[in-house]
């Protein structure tokens, strides 16, 4: 009995053991905040972005330590948001349904704004498909060159492109016709 | 895109997303309680010996340790079975393998397996910030993974036993807003830098990196810059250097995440 309990406490000293738990320190919020801007509802969050920390802990040896890491935390996130969103029709909640919850601590009135800005960008992403939204929050937020993105996505480049032009046309025109209302209000 | 658009995309839509871009937080009672399950479940796959078993199996194992039931299910579990001693023991080290270590002044819990929240009377390095940083997070560095690599067994690695100069993620741990910054302004240098190095500019990679020694000798990212180094100067032809460099990383930071990267560099020296 005692190597049986002392294998799993081994198995926690090894360097992957400490590089994953320092992956999930460092980036945690970012898996978490790209699953919410690929549409996965507040309600699930949790739920998705275990299985994406658990996904990539078993793919842990596979990295490439001489590429940026978001880039192949994304294709994970991606991964899961694709098929959190197949199973949609079966969830209770769906992103473009009310408004964007407050957070689970009241945000100072200064705040406000950034957190109706955040419900407009996360709506207006909704009017988006999978393949576009994940182009367009790759370049657009999280600031990678599109042969970056193309390559992190397994995409052709000129289909990344093309992408990313629908995309943002999309997205403009959803947030047009959202802020519309918003502005209505003030 | 027809102008409209156009003109929309450059006057609001841009600085949405650049705002949207600064927003990166989990709520810390969220990220605690998935701290909890992926320790469980990375355990689960200890326990089976191997990372593959971490999938559908292990999920389940960890959700269920995640509710308030499953306490009472897995204790039953543990009554039962005579792999029962490794449950808790399992359970026992969850907490420790994401640095809640449980206080020796904390109450004995009711059952092993019940759900534990880490005592305040016992922060670790972990839970400490998951708590008092609940606000947006400010970019992090993007640590490279090693490859597997082996080590005693039995060796558990503390932060404090890798030496002020690294810790797990072979770098110190920020300290406040302030570090955060730096550490903004750490990243822009060096990813600037690893842009020379892409597109084969070598000298002037070399020139931020040395701008980055000067301003953050000992930055959050060193060992990623000294990293970044090595390839600039094999890149460069600078072989001694290089291999001096390397050298040098490796006494300082010999448990990196980047020395798989410094070593195969070196490699490539003819």
């Amino acid at each position: 009995m005692s190597l049986a309990i002392a294998h799993p406490v081994r198995g926690l000293s090894t360097p992957m053991a400490h590089d994953f738990r320092s992956l999930f320190e460092s980036q945690c919020a970012y898996v978490w905040t790209t699953l919410r801007r690929l549409g996965v509802a507040r309600a699930d969050l949790e739920d998705v972005c275990h299985e994406v920390f658990v996904t990539i802990h078993r793919h842990l040896d596979e990295y490439d330590p001489s590429r940026p890491l978001r880039p192949w935390l994304f294709l994970f996130a991606y991964r899961q948001a694709s098929d959190y969103r197949r199973r949609s029709h079966r969830r209770h909640e769906r992103l473009g349904d009310g408004l964007e919850p407050a957070d689970d601590s009241p945000l100072p009135d200064e705040l406000a704004e950034q957190r109706e800005d955040r419900s407009l960008v996360l709506h207006a992403l909704d009017a988006l498909d999978l393949e576009k939204r994940a182009v367009l929050v790759m370049h657009e937020i999280d600031g990678y060159p599109m042969p970056q993105v193309a390559a992190a996505l397994a995409i052709p480049l000129n289909t990344g492109y093309s992408r990313l032009r629908l995309a943002r046309q999309e997205f403009a025109r959803a947030v047009r016709q959202l802020s519309g209302p918003r502005e209505r209000e003030r | 895109m027809n102008e409209h658009d156009h003109d929309a995309w450059d006057d609001g839509v841009r600085g949405l997303l650049l705002r949207e871009a600064r927003l990166e937080r989990v709520p810390a009672d969220a990220r605690r309680r998935l701290q909890r399950r992926l320790g469980l479940s990375v355990l689960a796959s200890a326990l089976t010996g191997t990372t593959a078993a971490a999938g559908s199996g292990t999920r389940l194992f960890g959700t269920l340790l995640a509710k308030k039931t499953a306490g009472v299910i897995l204790s039953m579990a543990v009554g039962a079975s005579t792999g029962g001693a490794v449950l808790y023991v399992a359970e026992t080290n969850s907490a420790s393998f994401f640095g809640a270590k449980p206080s020796p002044a904390a109450p004995e819990p009711a059952s092993p397996l019940r759900d534990r929240a880490a005592p305040a009377s016992a922060p670790s390095v972990f839970e400490g910030r998951a708590m008092v940083e609940p606000a947006p997070e400010l970019p992090v560095p993007d640590p490279a993974m090693p490859k597997r690599r082996s080590s005693p067994a039995g060796e558990r690695e503390s932060a404090t036993a890798r030496g002020p100069a690294e810790t797990i993620a072979g770098s110190p741990e920020p300290q406040g807003a302030e570090h955060d910054v730096d550490l903004t302004r750490e990243r822009e240098l060096l990813e600037s830098a690893r842009g020379d190095l892409t597109a084969r500019r070598f000298e002037e990679a070399l020139r931020k990196i040395e701008r980055h020694m000067r301003e953050y000798r000992t930055g959050r990212l060193a060992p990623e810059r000294e990293a970044l180094a090595v390839q600039a100067l094999v890149g460069a032809g600078r072989y001694d250097e290089a291999r001096r460099r390397g050298a040098d990383f490796a006494a300082r930071f010999p448990r990196s995440m980047f020395r798989t990267v410094v070593d195969s560099t070196l490699a490539t020296i003819k």
